[in-house]
C-alpha cells in the first residue's frame, strides 16, 4: 500500500489526505460538503449523478469530483458562482422527470433528494413536458412493482444512481438486480422476471437516495420523522452489527435501519437482522404473568406470580435441596442478563445446574471450554478479515449463519485477491465471488482435520526452524501416524489428494485465517475437532501472533455474552472457574454470599436428572427448549415430568404452553443493555420501545424474583449491573459503560498471553450407513430465519414461508423428484412431510432440513441417542 | 348656586341626549340574530369543524401523508396510512382531536391533495371528552352532509377548486 | 481522380478473398515488419507519418501506441472499433465487406507494435454481412499462418476474435466499448485512467478505428514520407468522405485531406440534387455542429474544419438544401440521441429528453416563446457535464441549428407551421 499524502486547497483550506483518494473524500475528510447521490464509500465510484461537480483550476471544465483523483497542489473550489448553478441544474434535469409524488412515498422525510433540492435546488422548474410515466399496470394509479417479498419499486422516483444494483453486485456478489434499457427508459428489475430476493436486498432500499425502492416493512407505515430512533445491536447473529431502531408511540419497534459501525458492519445490514429482528410488536407476545390452572391459564398480577414462583422453589429446595432445580436461559440475553440470571440461579436459589445452550446432542465441557478460551486469544478483529490472503472456513454454511462476516470475506476476494477455501459437509456459495469447495462427508470434519496435519508433517510444510523440533514434537508427530490415509478418506469422503491440496494451500499461504463454525466445535467431535484446528494454527504458524488466526464462530446474538457472564455450569460470571478460589472468593465478597459447592449440570445432564426425577423444577429464561433440543419426544417427556416448570419468555411458544407459571420478557428493543459479539466486542444497545402495559423489564423481573428468594439484589438500571459485573474481570474493569462508544470494545477476558501448543488428537468420526435410513440429515438456521423466534416476523415467514428438503440434483433425479414435490422424510423417530428444493449447496447423499418452522419441526425426526441422524424419502 | 343649576341642567339633558341614541337604533337593522333560533351566518372563510374531501366519484381524497399531522400546532391529528387493494396509499385512521384543535388551519394551508378542510360547523358540543376525537368516517360524513347541503342550495360555495382528475398528482 | 489507398481494389471482384487480396499486393506489409522492424521501430514508422485516428477525435495513432506501457507485466489488448454507428458515416462498412484482409493485416501490425497476443473486432451488430465477411477472413488468415501461433515463424502470436454489437451507439465510444466486451452493460467510463493504461479487463489496451488500422499496410509498404505528402501537413494521408444526403450522386470518395467542401460536393457529389440551393451542410457526422453556405471553401482536414466552427469527425458529410426544415433537422438528430442516450448520467438522459420533447412541441405548433432561450441553456448545461462524449455529441445539432437558423424556429413558433414547408411537417 501506498500511504504517502498529497496536499491539496480544498475552499481555502490545505487538506492531506492519502495519494489515491478523490476530490470529493478529501472535502468530506475536512467536513466540506459537496453534495452527491450516486456516490458511497463501499462503492466504486461511477460519476452518474453529476451532482458532486466542482471547479478545479486549470482545468477547463468542471470535474466530477468523486471520480478525479487527488493531486499535488490542486485548487479546489466548491462552492463558485459556476458550482452552485451547476448543481442546480442537474438538480432540475433530475427532477424533470422525478414525479412529485412525496405525499404518498415512503421515502419522504429521509429522501437525499428532498434534502438536496431543499439546499440546491431551483425554486422553479421550467420542465413543463408529460413525465415519463413507468406504468405497471394500468389499472393501478400507482406504479409500485414489487421486485421480491421484500422490495418494492416504483420507477418513475428513479433517479438512475444505480447504487442498489451496485451495492447488490460489488459489496454482496449477487447479479439478481439489474440495470435494463437506456435513455429515459432505464430502469431497475430484477432479471428475466426473476424475483429480487438475497439476503442483503434491504440495503438497497436503505441506500437509494429516492424513494425508488421502498421495503415492505415500512410501505404506507409511518412517517419517519414521527418515530424515535435509537441505537442498537442486532442479536439476530454472532456479527453484532450496529442497527438504529424506529419505533413509534403506538406502534411499538417498526424497522431497523444500519447504524454504521466501521469495525463490524460498513453500514450493511442483512435482512435477517433488518427485517427479522422487528418481532417485538407481535400480537402473540406474552402481555402479563400467568399460572397454570387446569388446563388453562390464568392472568395475574407480577406479585402473585412471582410470589408462587418463590414459594414452589422454597418447597423443591426444602424437599430435595438445591439441586433438584435448574436454569436455562437463552443465548440471545443481553450480557446483564446473562449476569443476573446467573446470580440468581447460584445465589437465590444455589445451584450451580445452569446452561444456556439447549439445541445441541453434546456439549462442551470444562475442559474443552477452556481450550476454547485459549484458542480466542488467536482471534482477530472482523475489520481485518479482508485484509488476510487466504481464509480456511470450516464446518459452517458462513454465508447462512454470518452474512456480514461472508461481506468481509468478500470486500477481501474483491479487493486484495483473498482466497477462500472452504471445508463443510454442505458447500457455499459466495455468489459471483469464489469458493474453493472441500466438501467432507457429514462426520467426516476431525479425519479431514486430521488428514490436513498429517499431510502438512509428511510434506514438511511447517518451519523447521521453529520450535517443532526435538523429541515432543516427534511425539506429537507420530502420534498422527495411529490413523492411516485409507480410514481418513473413508471417513471424510476427501481423496489424499484434495486434501494435500487443501493442506498445501494452508501451509505455504503468507497470512491465513482459521474461521470455524459452530456446527464443528459444538459438534459431536467438538473438543478433538477444537484441538485439532488448534494444531493447524499453530503448526502452520497463523496463530495470530504476528500472523494468521483463528475465529470460532458464535452463531447467536449473544452467544459468547452467556458464555462469558457465567451461564455454564463451571464457569462463574467473567470465566472465573468454579473452583478457582481467588475468583471465587472475589465473586463471594461482591455477592455477599456463600457459592454453592457442588457440580452443576448442563442442559443434557439437567434432563437426564428430570427424567430419573432428580430435578423437579426448571427455570427456562427465553429458552425455547421444546422446539430447538434434538429430540422432540424426549424433551416433551422430561419437560411434562417437571413440578415446577417456569417459562420466562416473549411469545406464548410450544414450550411456554406445558409451562406451570408464565413471565412475559422483553426483547432487546424494550430495554437496554449490552451483547457481546463473536469477536468478543462489548456494544451498548438502548432502549428504543417501552414494553407493552403490565411488562416489566426482564432484569427487573430477574431482581424481585432473588429478592422474594432472599437475595440482595438492588440494581436501579442495567448500566448498574454492567458496573458491578466488570468489576469482576481484570479486563474488562476499565470498561465504562457510557463511554462504550459508537464502535463498542474488545474485550478478551484472558489473563494470560497465549501459549502456542501442540495438542495429541485422537481420531474420531461418526460416520456410519444404515440400510433403511440412507440420507444423513443436516440441519441449521435458514438465512432468514434465526431458530423459531423469527417464525413471530411476517417478513422472513414471507420471504421463507415453509421448510423445504434441500436435496442434491444427483439425488433429485435418481428419486424422480421436482421442485415443490412433496415428500416425505421419514427416520426412526417421526416422519414429516415436506416440500422439496433442489440445491447446489447439498452434496449427493446428503439432505438439508432447516430447523426453523415450529409447524414442521425437524427436532421430531432427531434422536438425541444418535450423533447424526439419517431419514429415509419417499414421494408423498 | 349657578353651580348647582349648571349641574341639574345637565342631569336632566343627558337622559333625552343618551335616549335620543336609542330611539335613533330603534330604526336600524339589527346585527345581532335569534341564534339558536335562527341559523347563524357565517364568513365564507370561517374555520369550523374540520371534513375530508372526496373526489367525484366517491373516492376519498386523503392519502394519509401526515403533512397536516405535522402542521398541527397543537398536534391534534392522528394518522396512520394503509394500502388498500389496488395499492394506493390510504388513511387507515385519521383522527382528530377537536377539543385540542385551535382551527387555525394550517392543516388545509398543508394539505397536498386538499382532502382535509375547516367547514362552519361549530355545533359540536358533546358531553364527553373522548366523543371530541372525529374519526376518519365522521370526517367523511361531514363532508357528505355538506355536498347534500350544497345540492340542495343550503350552503353558500366556498372559494377554492378542487383540482380536476385524479391522475394529475405529478 | 488523386490516388487511393484504401479503396484501390475495393471494387476488384473477389478482394474479400485472401487469394485476390495477395494478388494485389496484400500481406507483404506483414511479413516485412515481422522480420525488419522491431515494435518500437513501427510505432516510429506511423508516428512519422501522421497518421491520424479517423474514428472522429483525430488522435495520432502512433502516439497513442506510444502511450501503452511497455514494461506491464499485465496482457495488452489491441481492439478494432468497427462499430460505426454515427448517423451519416458508412465508410467503415465497405472497407469491412468488399475488403477485410487489408484491415486484418493493419490489425496484425498494429498488435505487433503494442505486443498485444489478443485482438477483439467490435462490429457493429447490424453489420450482418460484414461480420460474416471478417469471420471468413479471419479463417483465412488463420489458415496461412497470419494469425494465430508463431506468425510466419517470428514467434509472435496473435489471436483476433469478433465481437458482434447489441446495437447501441454508445458502444462506439472507446469505454463503452471495452465495457460491453467484457459482458456488462455499454456505459462509458470515468476517465482518467485512459484505456492506454487501464483498458479492457483492467490491461493496457489500445483501440483503433477500421479506416485508421486499414492504412497501416500502405504506411510500412510505402513508407511515412508517402503517406505524410498526402493531404495537408497536419492531416496527412487520404480521407474516406461517406457524402450522403440531397446530393446527386452520393456515396464513398476517398480523397486527399484537404480538399474543399465545395469541390466534394459540387464536383465528386454533381451538385445539388435536383439543382437546388444549398442551405447547409452537417461536415462530419450528425454530432458535428453544421455549416452554412458561406462555409463552402472550407479545406476538409481537421484543423481548417474546427476553424470554419464545426468539426471534421468521422467525415459524415451530410448535405441538405433549401427544402430542409432546420427544427426537424434538430428534432430529428435529438431524437436520435434521446434514443441512445445510454441514461448513465442525468445531464445527457434527462437533457436530451427535455429538448426532445421541447423541439416535438415546436415542430407541433406548440411552441412557446422563451423555449429557444431554454433550448440553449439545456445545450449549456449539457455540453461538459456528462461522463462520455455522447451528451456533447447531442448538443450541436440543437445549438447550431438555432445558431444559424434561429429565424426558422421563431417562425414556427410564431406562426404554429413550417418555415419551408408551409405546414408542420410532423404530426
Amino acid at each position: 500500500m501506498d500511504n504517502s499524502k498529497v496536499k491539496l486547497t480544498i475552499d481555502d483550506r490545505e487538506v492531506e489526505v492519502p495519494k489515491d483518494s478523490t476530490i470529493l473524500e478529501a472535502a468530506l475528510s475536512v467536513g466540506i460538503d459537496i453534495p452527491y447521490f450516486c456516490w458511497h464509500p463501499n462503492l466504486e465510484s461511477v460519476g452518474a449523478c453529476r451532482m458532486c461537480l466542482v471547479e478545479v483550476e486549470k482545468m477547463p471544465k468542471l470535474v466530477a469530483s468523486c471520480v478525479n483523483p487527488v493531486a499535488e497542489g490542486m485548487v479546489v473550489h466548491t462552492n463558485t458562482e459556476k458550482v452552485i448553478k451547476a448543481r442546480e441544474k442537474v438538480l432540475e434535469f433530475v427532477l424533470t422527470n422525478h414525479p412529485l409524488d412525496c405525499p404518498t412515498c415512503d421515502k419522504g422525510g429521509e429522501c437525499d433528494l428532498q434534502d438536496l433540492t431543499y439546499d440546491h435546488g431551483p425554486m422553479m422548474t421550467r420542465y413543463r413536458e408529460d413525465k415519463v410515466r413507468w406504468i405497471v399496470d394500468t389499472h393501478y394509479r400507482f406504479d409500485d412493482l414489487q421486485l421480491g417479498p421484500l422490495i418494492y419499486r416504483n420507477q418513475n422516483r428513479c433517479i438512475t444512481c444505480f447504487r442498489c444494483v451496485r451495492i447488490t453486485r460489488e459489496i454482496f456478489g449477487y447479479s439478481d438486480l439489474g440495470v435494463f434499457g437506456r435513455g429515459s427508459k432505464t430502469h431497475i428489475s430484477a432479471p428475466g422476471g426473476e424475483k429480487f430476493l438475497n439476503e442483503f436486498s434491504g440495503n438497497t432500499v436503505e441506500y437509494c437516495p429516492v424513494g425508488a425502492l421502498t421495503a415492505r416493512n415500512f410501505r404506507y407505515k409511518i412517517r419517519p420523522w414521527l418515530c424515535e430512533q435509537t441505537p442498537t445491536v442486532c442479536p439476530m447473529c454472532g456479527d453484532g452489527c450496529n442497527m438504529t431502531a424506529w419505533s413509534h408511540q403506538r406502534k411499538g419497534h417498526i424497522r431497523n435501519t444500519s447504524r454504521r459501525n466501521d469495525s463490524i458492519d460498513e453500514g450493511m445490514l442483512c435482512d435477517r437482522g433488518r427485517f427479522g429482528s422487528v418481532f417485538s410488536n407481535h400480537p402473540d407476545r406474552i402481555k402479563s404473568p400467568m399460572i397454570k390452572e387446569g388446563d388453562t391459564f390464568r392472568e395475574v398480577q407480577w406479585e402473585e406470580a412471582l410470589g408462587f414462583i418463590a414459594e414452589g422453589i422454597k418447597k423443591i429446595k426444602s424437599e430435595s435441596g438445591p439441586e433438584a432445580l435448574g436454569g436455562i436461559a437463552s443465548d440471545l440475553v443481553s450480557n446483564e442478563e446473562a449476569y443476573l440470571f446467573s446470580r440468581l440461579m447460584r445465589q437465590g436459589v444455589g445451584t450451580n445446574n445452569l446452561d444456556f445452550r439447549g439445541d445441541r446432542k453434546s456439549l462442551l465441557g470444562a475442559g474443552a471450554l477452556k481450550i476454547l478460551f485459549e484458542m480466542q486469544k488467536m482471534s482477530v478483529p472482523l475489520e481485518k478479515v479482508a485484509s488476510f490472503d487466504t481464509v480456511f472456513v470450516i464446518g459452517t454454511d458462513i454465508a447462512s449463519t454470518h452474512p456480514i462476516y461472508t461481506m468481509w470475506l468478500k470486500r477481501g476476494i474483491r479487493k486484495a485477491g483473498l482466497r477462500v477455501l472452504a471445508a463443510n459437509s454442505r458447500k457455499l456459495d459466495f455468489g459471483i465471488y469464489s469458493v474453493q469447495n472441500f466438501t467432507y462427508r457429514p462426520g467426516g470434519e476431525l479425519a479431514l482435520l486430521l488428514g490436513l496435519l498429517k499431510v502438512i508433517v509428511k510434506e514438511k510444510l511447517y518451519s523447521d526452524a521453529g520450535p517443532f523440533r526435538g523429541g515432543q514434537f516427534s511425539r506429537w508427530a507420530n502420534s498422527l501416524q495411529k490413523t492411516n490415509y485409507d480410514t481418513i478418506a473413508a471417513s471424510c469422503g476427501l481423496s489424499e489428494e484434495r486434501i494435500s491440496i487443501l493442506a498445501r494451500a494452508l501451509a505455504e499461504s503468507e497470512n491465513c485465517l482459521f474461521v470455524v463454525g459452530q456446527d464443528l466445535w459444538e459438534g459431536p467431535l467438538g473438543s478433538s475437532c477444537l484441538l485439532a484446528i488448534n494444531d493447524l494454527a499453530v503448526l502452520t504458524e497463523n496463530n495470530g501472533n504476528p500472523r494468521g488466526g483463528v475465529n470460532l464462530l458464535f452463531d447467536s446474538g449473544n452467544y459468547l455474552g452467556a458464555l462469558n457472564w457465567g451461564l455454564t455450569p463451571d464457569y462463574l460470571p467473567a470465566r472465573r472457574h468454579r473452583e478457582d478460589k481467588v475468583g471465587r472468593e472475589k465473586i463471594e465478597s461482591l455477592w455477599n454470599c456463600r457459592l454453592p459447592e457442588a457440580e452443576g449440570f448442563d442442559t443434557i445432564k439437567m434432563l437426564e436428572q428430570i427424567r430419573k426425577g432428580n430435578i423437579k423444577g426448571l427455570y427456562l429464561y427465553q429458552s425455547d427448549l421444546l422446539c430447538d433440543f434434538p429430540d422432540w419426544e424426549y424433551i416433551h417427556d422430561c419437560l411434562s415430568k417437571l413440578d415446577l416448570l417456569i417459562v420466562h419468555e416473549l411469545f406464548l411458544t410450544e414450550t411456554a404452553k406445558m409451562a406451570t407459571v408464565i413471565l412475559p420478557a422483553t426483547s432487546f428493543v424494550e430495554t437496554e443493555g449490552t451483547f457481546t459479539n463473536t469477536e468478543g466486542r462489548i456494544q451498548r444497545f438502548q432502549r428504543g420501545a417501552a414494553p407493552s402495559k403490565g411488562v416489566r423489564e426482564s432484569w427487573q423481573t430477574l431482581s424481585r424474583l432473588a429478592q422474594k428468594l432472599g437475595a440482595e439484589f438492588v440494581y436501579e438500571n442495567p448500566p448498574e449491573i454492567f458496573r458491578e459485573m466488570v468489576t469482576l474481570s481484570s479486563d474488562a474493569a476499565g470498561l465504562d459503560y457510557d463511554k462504550l462508544g459508537a464502535r463498542g470494545r474488545i474485550v478478551a477476558l484472558a489473563e494470560r498471553v497465549f501459549e502456542p501448543a501442540l495438542y495429541e488428537v485422537e481420531f474420531d468420526s461418526y460416520t456410519s450407513g444404515d440400510s433403511d435410513y440412507p440420507y444423513p440429515l443436516l440441519t441449521g438456521d435458514l438465512v432468514y430465519h434465526l431458530r423459531h423466534l423469527t417464525n413471530y416476523n411476517e417478513d422472513m415467514m414471507l420471504v421463507a414461508p415453509e421448510a423445504h428438503l434441500e436435496i442434491s440434483p444427483e439425488d433429485a433425479k435418481s428419486l424422480e423428484l421436482k421442485e415443490d414435490d412433496t415428500v416425505r422424510v421419514e427416520s426412526a423417530r417421526g416422519a414429516l412431510e415436506v416440500k422439496v428444493a433442489i440445491s447446489k449447496k447439498s452434496p449427493p447423499g446428503v439432505v438439508f432440513l432447516p430447523r426453523n418452522y415450529s409447524d414442521k419441526n425437524v427436532n421430531k425426526l432427531r434422536d438425541r441417542e444418535k450423533t447424526l441422524d439419517y431419514v429415509r424419502i419417499a414421494k408423498a | 348656586m349657578a353651580d348647582l343649576i349648571r349641574i341639574l341642567a345637565s342631569i336632566f339633558l343627558a337622559i333625552p341626549k343618551g335616549l335620543a341614541t336609542t330611539f335613533k337604533h330603534l330604526f336600524r337593522k339589527t346585527i345581532t340574530i335569534d341564534y339558536p333560533r335562527k341559523p347563524a351566518k357565517f364568513a365564507p372563510r370561517y374555520r369550523g369543524l374540520h371534513y375530508l374531501t372526496r373526489y367525484p366519484d366517491g373516492e376519498e381524497r386523503c392519502v394519509a401523508c401526515g403533512l397536516c399531522a405535522i402542521a398541527c400546532p397543537s398536534d391534534c391529528i392522528y394518522l396512520e396510512p394503509e394500502e388498500n387493494e389496488r395499492g394506493e396509499r390510504v388513511a387507515k385512521l385519521y383522527e382528530i382531536d377537536e377539543i385540542r384543535c385551535i382551527f387555525c388551519g394550517y392543516c388545509e394551508e398543508a394539505c397536498p391533495e386538499e382532502a382535509i378542510r375547516l367547514g362552519w360547523e361549530f355545533e359540536f358540543s358533546q358531553y364527553d371528552r373522548k366523543n371530541f376525537v372525529w374519526t376518519k368516517e365522521m370526517l367523511l360524513e361531514n363532508f357528505d352532509k355538506l355536498e347534500k347541503g350544497r345540492a340542495k342550495g343550503f350552503i353558500r360555495e366556498k372559494k377554492f377548486q378542487f383540482r380536476a382528475e385524479p391522475e394529475t398528482y405529478f | 481522380m488523386p490516388e487511393k489507398i484504401l479503396f484501390k481494389y475495393i471494387d476488384e471482384p473477389g478482394q474479400d478473398t485472401i487469394k485476390v487480396y495477395m494478388k494485389n499486393g496484400g500481406y507483404t506489409a506483414l511479413p516485412k515488419v515481422l522480420k525488419e522492424y522491431t515494435p518500437d521501430q513501427v510505432t516510429d514508422i506511423v508516428k512519422e507519418s501522421g497518421l491520424r485516428g479517423r474514428g472522429g477525435a483525430g488522435f495520432p495513432a502512433g502516439v497513442k501506441w506510444s502511450f501503452v506501457p511497455k514494461d506491464s507485466p499485465k496482457p495488452k489488448y489491441l481492439l478494432i472499433n468497427a462499430d460505426e454507428s454515427e448517423p451519416g458515416t458508412f465508410k467503415d462498412r465497405q472497407l469491412l465487406e468488399r475488403d477485410p484482409h487489408q484491415l486484418i493485416e493493419g490489425s496484425i501490425i498494429a498488435a505487433y507494435a503494442v505486443q498485444a497476443h489478443t485482438g477483439f473486432i467490435y462490429i457493429r451488430g447490424e453489420f450482418g454481412y460484414g461480420a460474416k465477411q471478417l469471420l471468413r477472413a479471419l479463417s483465412e488468415a488463420e489458415e496461412k499462418n497470419f494469425l494465430g501461433k508463431n506468425i510466419l515463424g517470428s514467434g509472435y502470436d496473435l489471436t483476433i476474435h469478433l465481437h458482434r454489437g447489441g446495437g447501441a451507439y454508445i458502444c462506439g465510444e472507446e469505454t463503452a466499448l471495452m465495457e460491453s466486451i467484457e459482458g456488462r452493460r455499454g456505459l462509458s467510463r470515468v476517465r482518467p485512467p485512459y484505456p492506454a493504461i487501464v483498458g479492457l479487463y483492467g490491461c493496457p489496451t489500445v483501440i483503433n478505428n477500421v479506416e485508421t488500422l486499414s492504412n497501416v499496410p500502405h504506411i510500412i509498404n510505402k513508407g511515412a514520407e508517402w503517406f505524410a505528402s498526402m493531404g495537408t501537413r497536419k492531416s496527412t494521408g487520404t480521407k474516406i468522405f461517406s457524402l450522403s444526403g440531397q446530393v446527386k450522386r452520393p456515396g464513398n470518395y476517398e480523397l486527399p485531406m484537404g480538399i474543399s467542401l465545395r469541390e466534394l460536393i459540387y464536383e465528386y457529389g454533381g451538385g445539388i440534387f435536383e439543382d437546388r440551393e444549398l442551405k447547409a451542410v452537417i461536415p462530419g457526422g450528425s454530432s458535428t455542429p453544421i455549416l452554412t453556405p458561406d462555409k463552402l471553401d472550407v479545406k476538409l482536414d481537421f484543423e481548417s474544419v474546427v476553424e470554419a466552427g464545426s468539426m471534421l469527425g468521422s467525415a459524415g458529410v451530410i448535405v441538405m438544401d433549401e427544402t430542409t426544415c432546420m427544427v426537424n433537422v434538430a428534432w430529428r438528430l435529438t431524437r436520435f440521441y434521446q434514443h441512445e442516450s445510454c441514461g448513465k448520467c442525468t445531464p445527457c438522459r434527462e437533457g436530451t429528453y427535455w429538448m426532445l420533447k421541447i423541439l416535438e412541441r415546436i415542430e407541433n405548433g406548440k411552441g412557446e416563446s422563451g423555449d429557444v432561450e431554454l433550448l440553449l441553456d439545456i445545450c449549456n448545461y449539457i455540453e461538459g457535464y456528462t461522463v462520455c462524449p455522447l451528451g456533447d455529441a447531442a448538443v450541436p445539432a440543437v445549438r447550431s441549428t438555432i445558431e444559424h437558423f434561429q429565424e426558422e424556429y421563431d417562425y414556427h413558433i410564431r406562426n404554429k407551421t413550417c418555415m419551408v414547408k408551409g405546414k408542420p411537417v410532423f404530426k
